[in-house]
């Protein structure tokens, strides 16, 4: 097998807090993100998908180096940007690039769109020119905007093209690999639509490898070509988009499926839910994370931590009963 | 059928904007019976919180606002405010989409439901208190006397939100009114709090006017679907012919732009451009200019609202056409 | 693809005429604009106004009340106070000007340096802590008095006790503004932190930084007041408003004039700047700019 474009080995981060009690020193740890990896292959969409505060996004910041990790590796074609040289991670930095949710917080209120598209490419040392304006337009275009925005600043526009600038953007300086954090996730449903459609056309006739952050299951559905679970600053499951949707193997992806809205209303049914809801990151529950709740819990869940390990059918699972589960609470009814 | 316990007639909203004024409503029909679960699905803008203020009778002051709205047989369009509160929390109940800010953080929960419990009847602070600790624990709140000396910050968005339901059932209101309840929380509580709606109409009898922009929610738990697009009802259906046979271009874009977990993950379709200006309507149909089966009448004439049989309605000079018969 | 449609969208120079228009709506920015206006107007034209020399002695006109030769009257040595107090709103306002320039320079410095190098920003906030544990006139009356008095005195004095304010206000808005999408974006984009801070930061910083400005320049021309009375300020000959105050103090039964004109011209100048001051907090507010599109 090739090298994959990005591999991320044991990424730890934890987080600090400040200590309520003025004389006691010692500060509560969040583990934000404990001890995750995968790869993500050229061309290839990886999404990350969990419920909110399992770490995803933080995973995201950690790749591109915007928070530092307590440990772990991040190889980027091979070179890890964690231990880097400032320079050599600023010139690395052109192939990584970033989509964000908030489409009225990611553009800069006091520059124009175009110098906002070129940003990127300033930041690398271009200079501004006649031919990075022809550019910009032609980037315009190519996210589905008029080369005369070019000159308007961000309020000007809605969600939806706001968020095509912010693609523009992403992809001025040509990445390899872009993170869409929850990129559609703030916008209207037909707004959402076109954004999906256009993040797939991009890729496809730029070749980026996409990580796609993400909460709503069926969105990612839609976009990814493996699927990584996220709990508690773990991941749970993780295996092509076909297998995880057809026969997820964690009980909690199962729950997560059994949970994601009906496609039609003929398909209503009283499912499985989960009990309870996630625990505090602060103080995460022995054992696996998912034990207390969890159908299947067993002592054992209580007290070891379940390692990721590759299934028969292709699934990475960390679940000490990932063989009992094949045939599991149903993510669809049949 | 039995009378309808919300009925809204041509009712219209207006906001003053500049010179002007721009409708956040516009002419928008529909009824509610009891025990029902009505869904008002559209998209930003489209005015489907603003109905629901209206409807609760909480709209700004400089809202100008025409037509009937019906409830229990009384308009309470014009109804003065001492009245309406006296409706408020007793007769209806409303929830939001973000249980935090609609909690007042300085009580604790307990404090917040015995005060509303003891709004609309008199009774003694325990009685009160015993009363508030069987809300906590129908809306699914594991041990509530415990919980009622939590303070809202203590409590995650779901149990907020509970916290919120049993808030608005602590008078056994008639109908309740929720405004994307679920939309702030994730997938996994929103399916435990859809649930908990749903089984409301059993255990109160409570009819439900649903608010929300998802689809799929409405796929879950509602019995009849108002499409509402740029301050206007365009298509109206009870929810098996929504999905089955959408009348509306609109509804179909919307159904088609929704990601969702059916057998085959296809390649989205999309409605092409974005929502009007308000200020700066387009002619007709409002939804012409994105409309891919658009004709030269389109743009001349607002549709109005055909009866295209089973209670569906469609906002479409094209619908009673496609339709074979029962158009009226 | 689809394409969208760009109506709707106004050109740019709309953003600057839009701002313009909502001052002019603004109430207490145009009373503001107005008083504070007068007064840098007169202070500009004060050679039109009056053609008296403001230290030109005249013994026989000692204490004229004001009359159409000396329109505010003249003091102990028969000095026009109109000239005096033209003139010495010259000095007063010189002051506040040079004390906010160091402000903006030294505040935005440090305050950039605390928000955005967290390291920093213990030591920087702890010394301005220390600083603005003074009342802000006893500081600037201790630092002027041991500089010995001149109005270079009064501005460093001046400037050392508003910086920290400025700088707090500063590192206030940066600690948000850093967080923002747009900031992170520059960041994994490979920008320097020069040019984070420079393109990214500080201008979306600015709205408060001028809203602070326009106090401490209100602020600054009070204080200089306080420590010209006091004798530490600009040299009795230079005529400040402060000077003015204090000389016309011992004559305060007989010409009450003397202590009242430049009384009220620091009040309507300090007035003018506070409103001026809360109707750009206003204006400049983002949550008041209209969403358009």
């Amino acid at each position: 097998m090739t090298q994959p474009l990005l591999a991320v080995e044991g990424l730890v981060k934890h987080f600090a807090l400040k200590s309520e009690n003025w004389f006691d020193r010692s500060r509560p740890l969040v583990r934000a993100v404990d001890n995750v990896s995968f790869s993500v292959g050229h061309r290839e969409t990886l999404a990350l998908v969990g419920e909110s505060g399992c770490g995803k996004s933080t995973t995201g910041r950690l790749i591109l180096q915007l928070i530092d990790p307590t440990a772990g590796a991040v190889r980027f074609e091979g070179a890890d940007l964690v231990t880097m040289a400032p320079q050599a991670l600023r010139r690395a930095r052109k192939d990584l690039q970033i989509i964000f949710q908030d489409p009225h917080a990611s553009l800069n209120p006091r520059m124009s769109v175009e110098d906002i598209i070129l940003e990127p490419l300033y930041a690398q040392g271009e200079r501004p020119s006649a031919a990075m304006r022809t550019y910009a337009g032609d980037l315009l275009e190519k996210v589905g905007l008029s080369r005369r925005h070019a000159q308007r600043f961000a309020h000007e526009f809605s969600g939806g093209q706001r968020q095509r600038i912010g693609i523009a953007r992403a992809i001025a300086p040509k990445p390899k690999f872009v993170i869409c954090d929850e990129a559609v996730s703030a916008l209207d449903v037909s707004v959402q639509a076109q954004i999906i459609n256009l993040l797939q056309d991009l890729q496809e006739e730029l070749g980026m490898s996409y990580l796609f952050i993400g909460h709503d299951l069926a969105v990612v559905r839609h976009i990814a070509d493996r699927v990584a679970v996220m709990y508690l600053g773990r991941i749970v499951e993780t295996a092509p988009k076909t297998t995880i949707y057809a026969a997820p193997r964690h009980p909690y992806t199962q729950a997560l499926l059994a949970s994601a809205p009906v496609p039609h209303p003929r398909l209503r049914k009283t499912r499985n839910r989960l009990r309870g809801e996630m625990p505090s990151p602060l103080n995460p529950p022995s054992g696996c994370h998912f034990h207390p709740r969890c159908p299947l819990a067993q002592d054992v869940c209580k007290t070891d931590d379940p390692v990721l390990r590759t299934l028969e059918s292709g699934h990475e699972v960390a679940c000490h009963f990932a063989e009992l589960t094949a045939g599991g609470p149903a993510p669809r009814p049949s | 059928m039995s009378a309808p316990l919300l009925d809204i007639r041509n009712l219209s909203i207006g906001f003053p904007a500049g010179k002007g004024e721009v409708l956040a409503v516009n002419d928008v029909n529909f009824s509610v019976a009891p025990r029902e679960l009505v869904g008002i699905v559209g998209e930003s803008g489209s005015g489907k919180s603003v109905t629901a203020l209206a409807i609760i009778g909480l709209l700004p002051p400089n809202a100008r606002v025409s037509g009937e709205i019906a409830f229990a047989g009384r308009n309470l369009v014009g109804l003065p405010q001492r009245q309406l509160r006296g409706l408020r929390g007793k007769e209806m109940g409303m929830i939001f989409q973000e249980p935090m800010t609609s909690l007042n953080p300085v009580f604790t929960v307990g404090d917040q439901i015995v005060e509303a419990v003891r709004a609309h009847e008199h009774m003694s602070l325990k009685a009160a208190r015993d009363r508030a600790t069987e809300l906590l624990d129908k809306v699914g709140i594991p041990s509530p006397r415990r919980r009622l000396d939590d303070y809202p910050h203590q409590m995650s968005g779901g149990m907020r939100q509970r916290v919120m339901i049993a808030i608005a059932l602590s008078s056994s209101p008639k109908l309740l009114i929720a405004d994307e309840p679920t939309t702030a929380l994730d997938v996994t509580i929103q399916a435990q709090l859809l649930d908990l709606l749903n089984g409301l109409r059993e255990d109160f009898g409570t009819a439900i006017v649903l608010i929300t922009h998802n689809m799929g929610v409405m796929a879950e738990i509602a019995d009849r679907v108002v499409v509402m697009y740029c301050s206007r009802v365009v298509e109206e259906a009870g929810i098996f012919d929504l999905f089955d046979r959408p009348q509306h271009p609109y509804t179909e874009g919307l159904l088609g732009s929704t990601p969702d977990m059916g057998e085959t993950a296809h390649r989205l379709t999309t409605i092409r451009g974005g929502m009007p200006n308000p200020a700066d309507l387009p002619p007709g149909c409002l939804f012409a200019p994105r409309c891919d089966k658009a004709i030269a009448q389109c743009t001349t004439a607002q549709p109005p609202l055909f009866e295209l049989g089973d209670g569906q309605k469609a906002a479409c000079i094209l619908a009673p056409k496609l339709q074979t018969e029962g158009a009226t | 693809m689809t394409s969208l449609s760009d109506a709707a969208a106004p050109p740019r120079f709309l953003r600057t005429r839009a701002l313009v228009r909502r001052m002019f709506a603004n109430r207490a920015f145009m009373l503001g604009f107005v008083l504070f206006g007068f007064i840098c107007l007169a202070t500009l034209l004060a050679p039109l106004i009056t053609r008296l020399d403001p230290n030109a002695l005249s013994i026989r006109d000692r204490f004229q009340p004001p009359s159409l030769q000396f329109p505010l009257g003249t003091d102990n040595l028969g000095r026009d106070m109109l000239s005096r107090v033209l003139y010495g709103a010259r000095l007063s306002l010189w002051i506040g000007l040079c004390v906010i320039v160091l402000n903006a320079v030294f505040g935005v410095l440090l305050g950039a340096l605390a928000g955005y190098y967290r390291r920093l920003d213990n030591i920087l906030m702890r010394i301005a802590d220390a600083l603005m544990a003074f009342p802000a006139v006893l500081l600037a009356i201790g630092i002027a008095a041991a500089l010995g008095p001149s109005a270079v005195t009064a501005i460093i004095a001046l400037a050392v006790v508003y910086i920290p304010r400025t700088a707090r206000v500063v590192r206030a808005s940066i600690l948000v503004v850093r967080e923002l999408d747009y900031v992170q974006a520059a960041r994994a984009a490979g920008a320097t932190d020069y040019r984070i801070l420079m393109r990214h930061i500080l201008p979306n910083c600015m709205a408060p930084l001028i809203v602070q400005l326009s106090f401490v320049f209100a602020y600054a021309i009070l204080s200089e007041a306080v420590l010209s009375f006091l004798g530490l300020g600009a040299p009795p000959t230079v005529p400040s408003w402060g000077i003015l105050i204090s000389e016309g103090r011992s004559y305060l039964r007989e010409a009450a004039w003397l202590t009242v004109v430049p009384g009220l011209a620091i009040a309507i100048t300090v007035l003018g700047l506070n409103l001026l001051g809360d109707g750009l907090r206003d204006v400049l507010d983002p949550r008041m700019k209209v969403e358009q599109g």
